[in-house]
């Protein structure tokens, strides 16, 4: 008779815990996790500010012809021994009894924003592609872009025929 | 008949009926058959359970310098009271490690939600923090996964997070990781 009732208030016992629990059985949440993960890589773009480039000459006769291609460039270069570089390169040279690329008439300075370092003076070519600018290992330009230009040169000779010429410039850029 | 023969029959009618009782009572004794009822009840709470793939790797689409994207199907199974609803919820466990690349903190890393198949999933771009959850879908009362009819047809529900990351210069070169923590929760 003990026994049964201490059986009893046993079961009474977790009857009640479970009851007082029960409350807490009504709301559920469970989470899964996971690992977002993104590799960054050495990249580079570039933009050609300056769709067409007039060369112009003012002051004295026969001064040479100028003028301006404005760049802006983005480059991320990777750490330890990372490099970049904007080139330029002429597709093909000027009409005949015009200017000559391969006499050397067009030449260009540069300017570049940091972290690029600016190219000395150069001879475009038709068969190479000359620097514009260089960058080292790390090197990380603005999020919006940094600027660059090259300012070109053509001679002005006499023997040159009048007449409008062009050439096609195209411009690199690479990161590693 | 005379008087002794009715008193024999009367002694043999009241005997012999104590008789028969006197057959049957054993039987009676010895046979108990009793009824009770026993109620059976079950208490259904709202569970719900949420499984992701343990990694997931953003990638760049196209052009140099162009967004990393990349989706995370998310399943699920749920049950929620006809009163009550619930929800799934993300958010950062950790900032992106190593240092030097992009950070949540700084709103690098956003999703959208589609494709939910019970519930309705989040609107609009949202944010990942480090700090509170946001939403990944909204889960209305009395839903429940599984078997159609006023539960979804499907087993296993699933939703879509699509997650977008700019590409920015300014980052190192390297891989860099976060973890999400994907909760849902039922009411």
């Amino acid at each position: 008779m003990e026994v049964f009732k201490m059986k009893k208030y046993f079961w009474v016992g977790i009857c009640g815990i479970l009851a007082a629990f029960a409350p807490l059985a009504s709301a559920d949440s469970a989470s899964g996790t996971t690992t977002v993960s993104v590799t960054v890589g050495p990249e580079a773009s570039l933009t050609v500010d300056t769709a067409t480039t007039s060369l112009t000459t003012t002051g004295t006769v026969f001064n040479d012809y100028t003028g301006t291609t404005n760049l802006t460039y983005k480059i991320r270069t990777s750490t330890g021994s990372g490099t970049g570089s904007i080139t330029a390169q002429v597709q093909a040279d000027f009409a005949a009894n015009g200017p000559s690329v391969a006499s050397g008439d067009l030449t260009y300075t540069c300017t570049v924003s940091s972290p690029g370092s600016a190219c000395s003076q150069q001879t475009a070519s038709t068969s190479a592609a000359t620097p514009v600018a260089t960058f080292g290992a790390d090197a990380h330009s603005a999020d919006t872009g940094n600027s660059a230009s090259t300012t070109w040169t053509l001679k002005n000779r006499p023997q040159i025929k009048t007449g409008t010429y062009s050439v096609t410039v195209t411009y690199t850029i690479s990161a590693t | 008949m005379d008087s002794r023969w009715k008193k024999f029959a009367e002694l043999l009618r009241v005997f012999g009926r104590g008789a028969i009782v006197a057959l049957l009572t054993p039987a009676i004794v010895n046979s108990d058959v009793r009824s009770t009822t026993q109620t059976l009840s079950a208490s259904l709470y709202p569970l719900g359970k949420v499984t992701v793939s343990p990694a997931m790797a953003l990638a760049r689409s196209g052009q140099p310098f162009s967004a990393h994207s990349g989706t995370l199907p998310v399943n699920y199974v749920v049950r929620t009271t006809p009163g009550g609803g619930g929800s799934i919820t993300l958010q950062a466990a950790s900032e992106f490690s190593p240092y030097g690349g992009p950070s949540i903190a700084a709103g690098a890393l956003t999703y959208t939600c589609s494709g939910a198949t019970l519930g309705t999933a989040c609107s609009g771009a949202q944010t990942v923090s480090t700090a509170a959850q946001t939403p990944v879908l909204t889960l209305p009362a009395g839903a429940c996964t599984g078997g159609g009819g006023y539960c979804s047809s499907a087993d296993v529900n699933s939703v879509s997070i699509h997650f977008a990351m700019p590409n920015n210069p300014s980052w190192k070169t390297g891989t860099y990781a976060a973890s999400v923590t994907i909760t849902i929760s039922a009411i």
